[in-house]
């Protein structure tokens, strides 16, 4: 009451553009390195990010007031990677079925690590994958893990121990080769 | 899933102190591997949001940002129809009602006369059997974008905008006078349930800020239902939050705190639970929720419920 609506507006949206930007030259490269983990191709990884952030810009009110920001974008992405993931399961498993390997044009590194600890996570399914990442990449708790995926906690428990488990066993063999690090 | 393509060690337990860093550092060179192109990437967002309904920015306070959930609260009608897919969808949900009074006065007034903002609630349901329908749904309205792989996380899931039904194109009611408080939209979580777990959500879009909250969730009772927590993208603190068991359902419940003012935008709450081994029916599944709004908004009440 008593307050210009238009002038109000204009300037929340203003304010909102700019929190928007900070937020995005703060995160993207970390969130893109996300759906680059989850989804382990390059180009999906920036196709992901980039909806990821779209999609935060369409609720920014819900996104800055959220106990973490940061958090409630992860659980974009995730969601974003684990649809992704979940329509080309079926492709995948043609592929491997004939023994194909994972394409990927950039340059590694460590070529054949890295297309190893790929086809690792590859194996796991979408959620025990981010359970994985999450927690042992991003260094979330449980807790966080749990909001950010949208599960709970005992989920968190049991999928992150069997995905940890089940990376271990894909690349034992190779790990050894490699000095175990 | 086949997974002879990767070479098996024989069976040797990880050492389990080494372990966790060993994978940190894994995860950590593979991340490393890739480095986003700042400004690829900023022009793609900036691209997606331009594709976005034009006007945006201007009708900031409508349905501009707003589109699939209304987010910034208000003009609910009117709303881009790119979700008539996502309203057939939700097409086949269920019943629900909404009703908007002013001040004391229970009577609704007829949608013809509301003159700016209007609640809608629509309950959708995503039944796992329809499952890939509901993604491909939502999906859609951000193909325009370039991108499809589309799923709102969790709290976002495939809600039907407002504006779809008043666009007619899905069976929800709309009924509210020049102001309706509070919209809920409830939606089954396809994205994270599995067979024995299960996630309800309900989208709240509040149209001014309020002094009054209640959103119930019932989950309609099994042998084997039990609830494993809430959850909200608000502050929980903001909240006495209670679930209750009794003969015929898991109440869930978010009471606004007295002297707490919730702000007009949209969140989201979540009821979550076991369900035992198979798929749970959540036909029977129902939210309600009510809100008055604070004393500068005219302290006018309003509901919205629906089934998931």
């Amino acid at each position: 009451m008593g307050r210009i609506p238009a002038a109000r507006t204009a300037d929340s949206e203003e304010e909102a553009r700019v929190s928007f930007d900070a937020f995005f030259d703060a995160h993207h490269r970390d969130l893109a390195r996300l759906a680059f983990l989850l989804s382990g191709d390059r180009d999906a990884a920036e196709d992901l990010a980039a909806e990821a952030f779209t999609e935060a810009w369409k609720r920014w009110d819900r996104v800055t007031g959220a106990d973490s920001p940061l958090a409630y974008v992860r659980r974009i992405v995730v969601n974003l990677a684990a649809s992704r993931v979940r329509r080309l399961v079926r492709e995948r498993r043609g592929w491997r079925l004939l023994g194909a390997v994972w394409t990927e044009s950039a340059v590694d590194p460590d070529p054949a690590l890295a297309a190893d600890v790929r086809a690792a996570l590859d194996q796991l399914p979408v959620r025990k994958r981010a359970c994985v990442v999450l927690r042992h990449y991003y260094g979330l708790s449980e807790q966080e893990t749990a909001a950010t995926l949208g599960i709970a906690v005992g989920t968190v428990k049991s999928q992150t121990s069997r995905g940890v488990a089940e990376m271990a066993t894909l690349l034992g063999v190779r790990t050894e080769r490699g000095g175990g690090r | 899933m086949n997974k002879e393509q990767v070479p098996r060690p024989e069976p040797r337990p990880p050492g389990t102190a080494d372990e966790q860093a060993w994978l940190r550092e894994v995860l950590t060179s593979e991340a490393g591997t890739y480095n986003p192109d700042t400004s690829r990437l900023r022009a793609a967002v900036k691209d997606r949001i331009a594709a976005r309904p034009p006007g945006r920015l201007k009708a900031s306070a409508g349905g501009g940002f707003g589109s699939r959930w209304g987010v910034r609260g208000i003009r609910l009608a009117g709303v881009p129809a790119g979700l008539v897919a996502v309203g057939v969808c939700a097409a086949v949900a269920v019943g629900l009602g909404v009703t908007a009074t002013q001040g004391s006065s229970a009577a609704p007034h007829s949608p013809a006369q509301a003159g700016g903002t209007v609640a809608a609630a629509t309950g959708s349901r995503g039944p796992e059997s329809s499952a890939h329908a509901a993604v491909d749904a939502t999906s859609t309205p951000l193909a325009a974008g370039g991108a499809n792989p589309t799923a709102g996380k969790p709290a976002d899931s495939p809600s039907p905008p407002a504006s779809s039904a008043a666009a007619g194109a899905s069976p929800s009611t709309t009924t509210g006078g020049g102001s309706g408080v509070v919209a809920a939209v409830g939606t089954q979580n396809t994205a994270a349930d599995n067979s024995v777990w299960s996630e309800e959500d309900v989208a709240i879009t509040l149209t001014t800020p309020v002094t009054s909250f209640q959103l119930t969730v019932k989950v309609s009772m099994s042998p084997s239902v039990s609830s494993t927590g809430e959850w909200t993208n608000n502050n929980s603190s903001m909240f006495d939050i209670t679930v209750d068991t009794r003969a015929d359902g898991l109440y869930y419940t978010w009471q606004l705190k007295a002297g707490q003012t919730l702000n007009a935008g949209s969140s989201t709450f979540a009821a979550q639970f076991n369900h035992g081994n198979g798929t749970h029916n959540a036909a029977l599944d129902t939210y309600s929720a009510t809100a008055v709004s604070d004393a500068a908004h005219g302290s006018m009440s309003g509901a919205s419920s629906g089934a998931f």
